[in-house]
């Protein structure tokens, strides 16, 4: 047992004999994102019988997300910029529905400390840690600064780079092939790896170009570029006071510095180095009396040695590998801590995490052919049911994707007794679903989680992109049988479009969206 | 069943085993099968080479059953395509119709946009000349950016986009004409 865990419990004890736990502050969220999140948070709220707002772009019009809340706003036109991102607009949709808090997701709004601080000016509660905590954590500047502090191991680099020039100095100092990072940013967006100096003008400007038009800002920090390393991060439930690791997630595998599959615990992680590294985490919550949920992310080395590389201070896209193993539900526990619980009264039990968890990332892009991004209409969608698996989607039927957002469509989870269990039942899920009309990665996917080196757990942040990924060759013989049914069936011979949309949810409704 | 006149044409006595051929294109390839269909039985290939299963439709799924397995498979059909959806695999066919190939190499390199997304810079001028590997025009699409370059050496001979626009599938961005 970890420090941190034995501290959880005896902090559980505490809050048993306090009878009186404080009042939610706000009688209703509105939820400022949008897709499976925003999805995921309204069901959370429904549970905890709060009423949720959704709000929308004019792009997400009839959107699942839009009918996931209680009510729904429109926000703007498509750009995000004009719409999720927009601060006065997400605002004045709170005002406007009377939404005393608001829950920013992930990606957007959500690590940005200006709007957690006009929502505090505005008396609205912002669903995640204070402006000043993010502040010393989520700008990756300040964060390596924070850490440096506290002595935990930084991976090599410059906390700012001001030009391409700078940057070739700096990198000339650490040794190429080195990284660059929007200082405010996450998800993979405004990173580029950079091998040597000629290259480094124009990355420089798309990292700067990709950070101002994903988060507003454009600050960029350099880091030496490690491998072979394993990315492991760890969850943190913080109140204020005190932080609680709840465990580690491996997410390895990753392409364009996305992750694509997640999974816990990490088959590479050793007790000792996973006591480590949950410390860290927790005295980084704590040195920033951090309160929510907070993610703090390592590189380990192939020795187990491991370096600092960042902290999201919000709710990480992959949280439920952390839910599925250790029963408790994240997006209520950030709830309770923004209304002002404790650790001990914002989650039911101690949890001791069992079994093994992995989640797989549905996007839609051509994973075979370089993760080019997808668009079209979704002319047929099924999802595979099993007990241990968990789908968190923020897509439907009939539903046309937009360019304009994260490729992300859905989560596939999956939770079994042990790693295999759990993988075998991820690629049966995988392979039961059916989702027409977009290419996704869901078949590529599959080929990670069959393939050699994630059974035998060999997997490193470059495993995904050293490697050239195939199509299926051929079409298997049933497939061929089932489509000579189809297509001489007499229905199908004069291309008829309704045969797939009849059985659209969208179609039953009489108008899109509600607002 | 449909009423007794059909606009579609209908080959006479469905019933009967008659021989057919899926004439469709998958990633630009012709894909020519063979089959004979009575019923639910569907026979695939001529020959020696055939497989046989029973094909039936449960909602919009077709369990496709072939000795002792069972295979369920979705198809859809979009605008221009054929979908299926097998094991988690997905397959995008297009009907073949002549003419579909007679698209020839021409002289010149057309840049068509890759995605649908904006235009978020153009590097390609009128008239300049380009290198292989050069980026021409750089697109913004679920919040990435993607770099176009040039195929091979040569001069642009047409700018057909410019920063800011949105741009679909397959449209045409940039000329370029070979060095000889």
């Amino acid at each position: 047992m970890s420090p941190a865990r034995a501290d959880y419990a005896a902090h559980q004890d505490a809050a048993r004999t306090d009878p009186v736990a404080p009042a939610i502050p706000f009688q209703k969220v509105l939820v400022a994102n949008r897709g499976e999140i925003a999805v995921r948070v309204c069901r959370t709220l429904r549970q905890m019988g709060i009423p949720s707002v959704a709000v929308y772009s004019e792009a997400d019009r009839g959107a699942p997300h839009v009918r996931a809340g209680d009510e729904s706003v429109a926000i703007g036109p498509a750009p995000a910029a004009q719409s999720y991102l927009d601060p006065s607009a997400i605002l004045d949709a709170a005002r406007r529905t009377g939404a005393g808090a608001i829950h920013p997701g992930y990606g957007f709004l959500s690590e940005n400390a200006a709007f957690a601080a006009t929502c505090r000016d505005a008396g609205v509660v912002f669903i995640g840690p204070s402006p000043e905590s993010m502040a010393r954590l989520g700008d990756k500047t300040a964060a390596r600064r924070t850490a440096a502090s506290l002595g935990i191991p930084l991976v090599p680099g410059a906390e700012e780079v001001a030009s391409a020039d700078r940057a070739v100095a700096e990198a000339e100092r650490v040794g190429f092939p080195v990284m660059l990072k929007a200082s405010g940013g996450g998800g993979g967006r405004g990173m580029r790896v950079v091998s040597s100096a000629s290259e480094m003008k124009s990355a420089f400007e798309a990292a700067r170009r990709e950070a101002k038009s994903a988060f507003g800002g454009d600050r960029l920090l350099l880091e030496k570029y490690v491998h072979p390393a394993r990315h492991v991060e760890v969850q943190i439930l913080a109140d204020g006071r005190r932080a609680q690791a709840l465990g580690e997630r491996e997410c390895s595998l990753q392409r364009r510095h996305q992750k694509l599959i997640e999974e816990s615990p990490s088959a590479a992680v050793a007790s000792k180095t996973r006591a480590a590294m949950e410390d860290a985490a927790v005295r980084l919550a704590e040195a920033a009396e951090y309160a929510g949920v907070m993610t703090a992310e390592f590189l380990m080395g192939e020795d187990g040695s491991f370096h600092f590389l960042e902290v999201n201070t919000r709710l990480q896209v992959e949280h439920p590998v952390t839910e599925m193993r250790s029963g408790l539900d994240l997006v209520s526990a950030q709830i309770l801590i923004a209304a002002g619980r404790s650790l001990g009264s914002a989650t039911p039990a101690p949890p001791e995490p069992r079994g093994h968890a992995i989640e797989a990332r549905l996007c839609a892009e051509d994973a075979y052919h370089g993760f080019l991004p997808q668009t079209g209409t979704i002319l047929m969608l099924a999802w595979h049911e099993e007990d241990g698996v968990r789908i968190d989607s923020g897509i439907a039927q009939g539903q046309t994707l937009s360019p304009d957002y994260d490729s992300l469509l859905a989560k596939v989870v999956a939770h079994g007794k042990d790693r295999e269990e759990a993988r075998t039942k991820l690629v049966r899920a995988l392979r039961g679903t059916a989702l027409l009309g977009v290419v996704t990665n869901q078949s590529f996917l599959i080929d990670l989680l069959e393939d050699a080196s994630f059974r035998r757990a060999e997997t490193f942040t470059h495993t995904v992109e050293s490697r050239e990924w195939l199509p299926p060759a051929t079409v298997p013989e049933p497939a061929l049988a089932a489509l000579a049914a189809y297509v001489s069936e007499p229905r199908s011979a004069g291309g008829a479009e309704e045969d797939t949309d009849r059985y659209s949810p969208w179609q039953r409704l009489g108008a899109w969206g509600r607002s | 069943m449909g009423p007794l006149v059909s606009a579609a044409p209908q080959p006479s006595g469905r019933e009967t085993q008659m021989s057919r051929r899926l004439a469709l294109r998958r990633g630009g390839t012709p894909l020519a099968v063979p089959y004979e269909r009575k019923r639910d039985r569907i026979v695939l290939g001529q020959g020696d080479r055939r497989f046989e299963a029973e094909v039936k439709r449960e909602g919009f799924w077709f369990m496709v059953r072939s000795g002792e397995s069972t295979t369920r498979c979705a198809i859809a059909r979009g605008r221009r395509q054929l979908w299926l959806s097998c094991e988690g695999r997905t397959y995008v066919f297009e009907e073949d119709h002549p003419g579909a190939d007679a698209k020839a190499a021409g002289s010149t390199d057309e840049l068509r946009a890759p995605m649908t997304g904006r235009v978020v810079q153009v590097a390609a001028e009128k008239g300049a000349s380009v290198r292989e590997g050069d980026v021409l025009v750089t697109i913004e699409a679920m919040k990435m950016e993607f770099r176009l370059t040039a195929p091979e050496d040569g001069v642009v001979s047409e700018v057909r986009c410019a920063p800011g626009a949105r741009v679909e599938l397959g449209d045409l961005l940039v000329v370029l004409e070979p060095r000889k």
